[in-house]
C-alpha cells in the first residue's frame, strides 16, 4: 500500500474510462515494441534514419517520423499491413532492399511484421535514439526550474500555504473537492510518525488537545523537528538511498565495523539541518572541501577545534561512496575494482540525479542521452579515488581490503595533544642537540630494548662527563612524560588517488577496450551551465560536488525535494524518485515541483524549512482514507493516503508500547571487528545480534542476510538504492506478530505497566483506555469497552492456574498482544 | 509478460510497475483475488514437463574427474604437467608447482543398462544410474566461491538479482496456500548468503523460506515463529477478538483492500502454525523409507534428514525444494586432502540421494519432479602443492565441471557434453549456467525469454540477454 499525492490519483481517475477497454491489447503492443522493435530500429536503422541522417526524408527515431513517412510516402500501411514499405524493404524482395549492411534475422522480420499488425504502436519515450541530440535534451528534468507564481483558486479559506494553492488549483480544474480536515488526535499521530518514528506519547496527546492556540499544530511540528528522534528518522530515510550497511555483501560477507560513523554523521546532519548543498559535497569530496576562513572573535584554541572535528565530520561523510556491497574475494582485480566504481557511479546518479547511469556502462543507455563515453569519464573520476586499501594480495589472489581513514573523536583534547605535543618535540630535540647523534640513537631505543653494546656504549658516554649526565637526566625525564595522543577512531572514506583516465570498456568487458575518455560529467547535463574544469592533478570530485549542488542544476533540488515530499506523502510529485529519466514518470504537479526546488534552494537548502511548509499546508492535513476504493465512486474529494508502517517503526513502536525503548543516540550496537566473518566459519552460526531495545535505526544491517524483523517488513535491499520502500502483507508478519518473543514481551510488559494502574484502585474501564491510547493513540468507543471487557473475562477463564493474579496477568497480556496485532496497530491514517 | 502473480499487489504497485493495466485491475477487482495472500496457479508458457524441482546442492564444487567424468589421459599421464594453457583466472593455485595432472584415486564403472559412469564413491547413486542425465559440460560460473554461488543461483555475480528459486514461484505461483512455494533447507549463510535464495527486486512473497541453516542439524531446522505460545483454544480466542477488532477498523476504512489482506493472512498464519510442524515431524514415515534416506547410518543420517523432508514438501506441492549438503568446515572444497574428504562428503550424501530418488519413483513423483545435483563449480584436474602431506587437492574450476538431473522430463541414462581429455574445459555440447537455467525454466513450462518482470525502467530476466535451451537432454 502507498499514500499518494493528490495529482496521480486524478490522472489515474481521468485515464480510467477511456483506458480500460483496449489497455491489454496496447500493452501487449507496447512490450512488443519496447523488447523487440525500439532495439531494432536503434541498431539497424536509426543510424541512417535518425538525427544525423535522414536518407529519403525517412526518420524511424520517433513516432512523428514513422507516421509522416519518407519521400517516397508512408511506410506503414494500416490497412494492409503486410504491404508496408518498411516491411518490403527489410523482406529483400524488390530492388529495395533495407538495411543496405546486411539482412535482418528472420525472427527480426517477424518481430517487425508482428509490431505493424499490432498497429505500429509507439512505446512510452517518444523516441529511440540514444544519441545526445535535442530531443532528447527537451526532456522535462533536464530543463532549468522555473519559478512560477502559486496559482489562484476559487475557494480562497483552504489554501494555508502556496503548496495547497498548486494542489487546490489542479483539483478544482477537474472539479474536485479536497477531504475534511483530519481531527487533532489522527494528526498528532501522523505527524509524530512522520517526523521521529514514533508513537506520541499520551502526555503529548493530552498537552495538544488542551492547547487552542491557533499555531498549536506548528508548535508541535516545531517540537518534533527540535527532538533528535527526527534525525534517526529522516537520517534513516537518507541511509535507504545511501544503500548503507554494516557489511560488504555479495560474496564472502565481511563486518564493515566502523561504518556506523556515516550513519551518525547522517543522523547528526538532519538533526543539525545541515544545508543539503553541503550535505552532497561533504559526502562526495569531503576530503577535498577548503577550509572555512576563521570569523573573527573566535579563539584561536576553539576554532582549530572546531576545524579538527569538521575534519573529522567530512571524513566519515565520504563514507557515502565507500560503503557499498563489494565482492572481495573476486579473483579478478580488475572486475572488484570496476563493480566498486559501478557502485559508486549507480549510487551517485540514482541518489542526486535521479539517473540510471550505470545502465551506461555496457552500452549507450537505451532510453536516456547518457552515453557509454560519459560512463567512462565518471568512472576515471572513482578510477582515480582511492576507496580500496588492497585488491589482490602479493599471492596474487583477490583479497580486497577496503581504505579505512583517521578521525578524531575528541577535538579539544586533540588541540590539547597537538599544542602539547609541539613544545615537547622542540624541548626534546634542544636537549638532544647537546647529545649528539650517537647518544640519541641510543636513546630514542626503549631501554629494555637496547642491546648490551648500546647499553655499555651508553653508561661510558653518561660516566665520561657529568654535564651530560644531567642533559640525559632531563631527557629521560621528559620523554617519560610524552603527551599522549588522544584515542582516535577510523572511518570508511575515500582519498585521492592515482589520477588517471579510463578507456571504453565495450560491453562493459575490461578485456575489450576502446578510446580513452577524460573525465567529465554527462554531456547533456553541462549543457546549463559548464562545470569547473578537472585539473591533471584532481580526481574530478571536488568539481563533481560543486557541479551537482550548482543552484542551476536541474536536477538535485527536483531530487531532493521530491523525496522529501514521498517521505511525507508516501507517493513523489515523481512517482519514480530514483528515475527521472525517459522512463521514470513526469511530474504530475511540474509547477509545484519547480516552485519547491526553487523556494528550496532560497530557503538556504533547508530540509527542515521544507517539512514545515509541506507540514503547515492543508494538503497535509486532511483525512485519510482507501488506497484503493474503486476510483470513480469517489470523485468528490482528494484526502491523505492509509499506510503501514515501517519496519523500524513497528519494532520501535513495541518497544515503545512496553515502555522500554532504549532513547540512547548514537553509536554501533555490531559487536564485530573489522573484516570479521559475520557468520562463524565452523558451524555457520549467525555471529550479529538484534536483541537490545535501543532505536531500530542503530540495529545492523547485514547485507546478504538482513534483521529478520526488517526483512519481513520489507526493509529495502541494503544494495541498492532505494528511494522508496513497498508495503506487502505475508504471512510471516503475522507469525511473527503472533509468537515471536520481541511481540509476546512488549505485550507483556505492557499488560504490566497497565495492571500497576489497578493497584492504584483504576477500573478496567480505565485500564481498557489507557490501553487503546498507548497504542492507537485514541480512545476506546462505548462498543469497544464492552469487547475488552468480555474478552478478557473470557481469556481469564481459560488460564489453567490456581493463583488468580496470573490468570489476571495472562488475560491482560493476551488483550494487549490483540491490541498490537490488529490492524490498527500498524496502519497510520 | 504481466503474470497473473501480480494481483496480490496494491493498485498503485500494479500502476507503477507501468506495464499491468485497468482491465487486470477491473479483474482481480470483480474476482475479488485483489490483495489476497493465496496466489492461483499460473499460466505457463510452454507444456511444463515437471511440477516441481528439488536442487541437491553440493556446496564447495565437488570434482567432476573423481565422480561422473572419468578421465583415461588423465590418469595415465598422472603427475605430468598439464600439457595446456590454464584459464586467465586462477583462484588458489597459482604457479608453476601447481601444474601437475592429479589422477583420480577412484576407479570408475558403468552402471545400469544405459552405462553411466559412476565412480565407486557413489556406489548407491550408481544403481540409479538409468535415471540420471548427467552434463559433463557445464561452465560460466566465477573462479571463487561468492562469485560462482551466486551466479548459479541468481544468474549473476556481479549484481543482486532474484534468485532461480524467486524466478520460479513468481512464474509458477503455489498450489498449496497452506506452504510457502520455495523452501531452502539449510542454506549456506556465506557466498551470497540470503541472496541465494533471495528476491531481490521481485515481490518479497517469491523470496525462498529458509529453514535453519548451513553447519546447524537440519532436525532443529524449523521455520521462523512458527511454534504458537498459546495452546490453540487460547489463541483462537485472541484471534477471534482481533479479527472484530480488524473488521470494525475495515469498515471505519472503506473496507481498504490491504487492510482485508492481513485479515486474511492471519488466518492463513494460524494454519500455518499447524500445517508446517505437521510437515517436519517424520514419525509417520516407515522405518524402511527411513533406513532408505539413510537415517540409520550416523554420517548420512543429516543430510537424509533434509533428503526425506524434500521429498515431504514435494508431496505437498511445494515447487522448489533446495537442500544444501555442507557440513560445517569445508563441504566440497578440497584444495587439499581430497583423499579423505571427498569419500566423506559423498558416504554423507550418496544413500540420502539414492535414497530420495528410489522414494520418488516408487510413489510415481519422479515423473514430473525435477532433481538437479551439483555444486557451484567443479574441481581443476591438476593438484595443488604446498610440499605437505595433505597435498592431494584440487583447485575451483568454473570452466568445465558436471551436474546431474533425474526424473521431470529429461532423459535418463544419458550422457550431455564432454570436457577436454583432462576434464579442465567443457569442450562439447557445452552447457553455460544461463543455458541451465533457460532449460530449468523450459522444463517448468516457463520460456525464459518471457519470464520477465519490470524493474527499475527495463525488464529483467533470470538468464538476462542470454540462455539457450539444452533440447538434446529432454526426453
Amino acid at each position: 500500500m502507498r499514500r499518494t499525492a493528490p495529482k496521480v490519483r486524478l490522472t489515474v481517475e481521468n485515464n480510467h474510462a477511456w483506458r480500460a477497454q483496449n489497455q491489454r491489447q496496447q500493452e501487449t503492443a507496447i512490450a512488443h515494441f519496447e523488447r523487440n522493435v525500439r532495439p531494432l530500429l536503434l541498431g539497424r536503422c536509426v543510424k541512417c534514419h535518425g538525427s544525423k541522417k535522414v536518407e529519403g526524408g525517412l526518420r524511424l527515431d520517433s513516432a512523428a517520423g514513422l507516421r509522416r513517412g519518407g519521400e517516397s510516402g508512408p511506410v506503414v500501411d494500416n490497412e494492409r499491413p503486410q504491404r508496408s514499405r518498411i516491411l518490403v524493404a527489410v523482406r529483400r524482395v524488390s530492388d529495395f532492399k533495407m538495411p543496405p549492411d546486411g539482412k535482418l534475422k528472420p525472427s527480426e522480420i517477424a518481430d517487425l511484421e508482428q509490431w505493424i499488425r499490432l498497429g505500429a504502436v509507439w512505446g512510452n519515450a517518444d523516441r529511440v535514439t540514444s544519441e545526445i541530440e535535442s530531443a532528447s535534451t527537451d526532456h522535462w528534468a533536464f530543463q532549468p526550474i522555473r519559478r512560477g507564481q502559486p496559482p489562484s483558486t476559487k475557494d480562497k479559506a483552504w489554501a494555508q500555504s502556496p503548496i495547497d494553492q498548486f494542489v487546490l488549483a489542479c483539483m478544482e480544474a477537474d472539479g474536485l473537492r479536497p477531504a475534511p480536515r483530519a481531527n487533532r488526535r489522527t494528526l498528532l499521530r501522523r505527524v509524530t510518525f512522520d517526523l521521529t518514528g514514533l508513537p506520541p506519547t499520551p502526555d503529548e496527546i493530552h498537552e495538544f488537545l488542551l492547547d487552542e492556540s491557533p499555531d498549536a499544530f506548528a508548535k508541535v511540528v516545531d517540537r518534533l523537528l527540535a527532538s533528535p528522534h527526527y534525525g534517526e528518522r529522516w537520517g534513516r530515510h537518507w541511509l535507504d538511498v545511501a544503500r548503507y550497511a554494516d557489511s560488504n555483501g555479495l560474496d564472502e560477507n565481511m563486518a564493515y565495523a566502523s561504518a556506523y560513523h556515516y550513519r551518525d554523521y547522517v543522523i547528526d546532519a538532519f538533526n543539525r539541518d545541515k544545508p543539503f548543498d553541503e550535505f552532497v559535497r561533504a559526502q562526495l569530496a569531503g576530503d577535498l572541501l577548503s577550509e572555512p576562513s576563521q570569523p573573527s572573535g573566535i579563539d584561536d584554541d576553539v576554532w582549530e577545534a572546531r576545524l579538527i572535528a569538521l575534519a573529522a565530520e567530512r571524513t566519515k561523510a565520504t563514507g557515502f561512496l565507500a560503503l557499498g556491497p563489494k565482492g572481495l574475494r573476486e579473483v579478478d582485480g580488475t572486475k572488484m575494482e570496476l563493480d566498486i566504481i559501478d557502485d559508486q557511479i549507480a549510487t551517485v546518479g540514482k541518489a542526486f540525479l535521479g539517473l540510471t547511469l550505470e545502465c551506461s556502462r555496457c552500452h549507450d543507455h537505451k532510453f536516456d542521452p547518457i552515453s557509454t563515453e560519459d560512463y567512462y569519464a565518471l568512472a576515471g573520476i572513482f578510477k582515480s579515488t582511492r576507496t580500496m586499501q588492497q585488491i589482490i594480495d602479493k599471492r596474487g589472489k583477490g583479497n580486497g581490503i577496503w581504505l579505512e581513514r583517521e578521525i578524531a573523536l575528541d577535538a579539544p583534547a586533540m588541540v590539547l595533544f597537538r599544542q602539547r605535543d609541539v613544545k615537547y618535540r622542540k624541548e626534546l630535540r634542544r636537549l638532544e642537540k647537546q647529545l649528539g647523534t650517537d647518544l640519541t640513537k641510543i636513546l630514542r631505543i626503549a631501554a629494555e630494548k637496547r642491546s648490551d653494546a648500546q647499553k655499555g656504549q651508553l653508561s661510558k658516554l653518561v660516566s665520561a662527563s657529568p654535564k651530560r649526565a644531567e642533559i640525559v637526566k632531563q631527557w629521560n625525564q621528559l620523554a617519560s612524560a610524552a603527551p599522549k595522543k588522544p584515542l582516535t577512531a577510523t572511518a570508511m572514506s575515500v582519498q585521492e588517488g592515482q589520477i588517471q583516465n579510463v578507456r571504453v570498456h565495450r560491453r562493459g568487458s575490461h578485456l575489450d577496450l576502446g578510446n580513452e575518455v577524460a573525465r567529465r560529467f554527462p554531456e547533456v547535463l553541462t549543457r546549463p551551465h559548464r562545470p569547473s574544469e578537472i585539473g591533471s592533478k584532481q580526481s574530478g570530485r571536488l568539481q563533481m560536488a560543486r557541479w551537482l549542488t550548482d543552484p542551476r542544476h536541474p536536477l538535485t533540488s527536483r531530487v531532493i525535494v521530491n523525496r522529501i515530499w514521498q517521505w511525507h506523502f508516501g507517493t513523489g510529485l515523481v512517482d519514480t524518485p530514483d528515475n527521472f529519466g525517459h522512463l521514470g514518470t513526469p511530474p504530475t504537479h511540474p509547477e509545484l515541483l519547480d516552485w519547491l526546488a526553487s523556494e528550496f534552494m532560497s530557503q538556504g537548502w533547508s530540509i527542515k524549512r521544507l517539512h514545515r511548509m509541506i507540514l503547515l499546508s492543508s494538503a497535509y492535513q486532511i483525512i485519510s482514507r482507501t488506497t484503493d476504493t474503486p476510483a470513480v465512486a469517489d470523485k468528490t474529494r482528494y484526502s491523505f493516503q492509509r499506510r503501514r508502517l515501517d519496519a523500524e517503526e513497528i519494532r520501535d513502536s513495541l518497544l515503545f508500547v512496553a515502555g522500554s525503548l532504549d532513547t540512547t543516540l548514537h553509536g554501533s550496537l555490531l559487536k564485530l571487528k573489522s573484516r570479521q566473518y559475520v557468520s562463524d566459519a565452523k558451524t555457520g552460526k549467525h555471529l550479529v545480534t538484534y536483541d537490545n531495545r535501543r532505536r531500530s535505526v542503530y540495529q545492523p544491517v547485514i547485507r546478504n542476510k538482513v534483521y529478520e524483523l526488517f526483512r519481513i517488513f520489507d526493509f529495502p535491499n541494503p544494495s541498492l538504492v532505494s528511494g522508496q520502500r513497498s508495503s506487502t502483507t505475508v504471512p510471516p508478519q503475522l507469525l511473527l506478530m503472533m509468537n515471536s518473543e520481541l511481540v509476546v514481551a512488549s505485550a507483556r510488559s505492557m499488560a504490566k505497566h497497565i495492571l500497576e494502574q489497578k493497584l492504584d484502585e483504576k477500573t478496567d474501564t480505565y485500564c481498557i483506555r489507557l490501553a487503546y491510547e498507548t497504542a492507537y493513540g485514541r480512545l476506546p468507543d462505548e462498543q469497544e469497552i464492552k469487547l475488552s471487557v468480555e474478552f478478557i473475562d473470557d481469556y481469564r477463564a481459560t488460564v489453567k492456574s490456581a493463583s488468580p493474579a496470573e490468570k489476571q496477568a495472562k488475560a491482560w497480556q493476551s488483550f494487549c498482544q490483540a491490541l498490537i496485532l490488529a490492524n490498527e496497530f500498524i496502519y497510520l491514517e | 509478460m504481466a503474470l497473473t502473480s501480480e494481483y496480490h499487489l496494491s493498485r498503485r504497485q500494479m500502476l507503477r510497475r507501468g506495464n499491468i493495466g485497468f482491465g487486470a485491475l477491473a479483474l482481480s477487482y470483480i474476482l475479488g483475488t485483489e490483495g489476497r495472500t493465496a496466489t492461483a496457479r499460473q499460466a505457463s508458457h510452454l507444456p511444463a514437463k515437471a511440477k516441481r524441482m528439488i536442487f541437491l546442492f553440493m556446496k564447495g564444487g565437488p570434482s567432476q574427474m573423481d565422480t561422473f567424468d572419468p578421465k583415461p589421459r588423465l590418469q595415465k599421464d598422472h603427475g605430468k604437467q598439464l600439457p595446456i594453457d590454464r584459464p586467465r583466472l586462477l583462484f588458489h593455485a597459482v604457479g608453476e608447482n601447481n601444474n601437475k595432472l592429479f589422477g583420480s584415486p577412484w576407479r570408475f564403472r558403468k552402471h545400469g543398462q544405459s552405462g553411466i559412469d559412476v565412480s565407486e564413491l557413489f556406489p548407491n547413486i550408481a544403481t540409479c544410474a538409468d535415471d540420471l542425465c548427467v552434463i559433463r559440460s557445464l561452465h560460466g560460473t566465477n573462479p571463487a566461491h561468492g562469485g560462482a554461488t551466486l551466479k548459479l543461483h541468481t544468474g549473476s555475480d556481479t549484481f543482486i538479482r532474484p534468485s532461480m528459486g524467486s524466478w520460479i514461484s513468481y512464474g509458477l505461483g503455489t498450489e498449496n496456500e497452506n506452504l510457502p512455494a520455495f523452501i531452502t533447507i539449510s542454506p549456506t549463510m556465506f557466498h551470497g548468503g540470503v541472496n541465494n535464495y533471495g528476491a531481490a527486486f521481485l515481490p518479497a512473497k517469491y523470496q525462498g523460506t529458509p529453514l535453519g541453516y548451513a553447519g546447524a542439524p537440519a532436525r532443529q531446522a524449523k521455520m521462523e515463529h512458527i511454534r504458537a505460545r498459546t495452546p490453540a483454544v487460547q489463541q483462537r480466542l485472541q484471534l477471534d477478538f482481533v479479527q472484530r477488532l480488524n473488521q470494525r477498523h475495515l469498515r471505519g476504512a472503506n473496507n481498504d483492500s490491504n487492510l482485508e489482506a492481513r485479515i486474511q493472512s492471519l488466518e492463513l498464519a494460524f494454519r500455518m502454525q499447524t500445517s508446517a510442524p505437521q510437515l517436519q515431524d517424520i514419525s509417520d514415515e516407515t522405518a524402511q523409507t527411513r533406513r532408505l534416506y539413510g537415517l540409520d547410518d550416523k554420517p548420512a543420517s543429516d543430510f537424509g534428514y533434509q533428503c526425506l523432508l524434500a521429498r515431504r514438501f514435494i508431496e505437498r506441492d511445494v515447487r522448489l525444494v533446495q537442500v544444501t549438503h555442507q557440513n560445517g568446515v569445508g563441504h566440497w572444497d578440497q584444495h587439499a586432502n581430497l583423499l579423505q574428504r571427498h569419500p566423506q562428503n559423498a558416504r554423507e550424501v550418496d544413500r540420502p540421494i539414492a535414497g530420495l530418488l528410489t522414494d520418488l519413483k516408487r510413489r510415481g513423483l519422479l515423473n514430473d519432479t525435477l532433481v538437479l545435483w551439483g555444486g557451484e563449480f567443479g574441481r581443476t584436474p591438476t593438484a595443488e602443492e604446498k610440499g605437505k602431506p595433505s597435498d592431494n587437492g584440487r583447485d575451483h574450476n568454473p570452466d568445465g565441471f558436471t551436474m546431474w538431473m533425474a526424473g521431470g522430463g529429461v532423459k535418463g541414462g544419458y550422457i550431455h557434453g564432454s570436457t577436454d581429455e583432462f576434464g579442465y574445459f567443457a569442450e562439447q555440447g557445452k552447457v553455460h549456467i544461463h543455458d541451465l537455467h533457460a532449460t530449468i525454466l523450459h522444463l517448468l513450462g516457463l520460456d525464459h525469454t518471457q519470464l520477465t518482470y519490470h524493474f527499475s525502467g527495463r525488464d529483467f530476466r533470470l538468464t538476462d540477454v542470454a540462455g539457450e535451451v539444452v533440447h538434446e537432454i529432454i526426453a
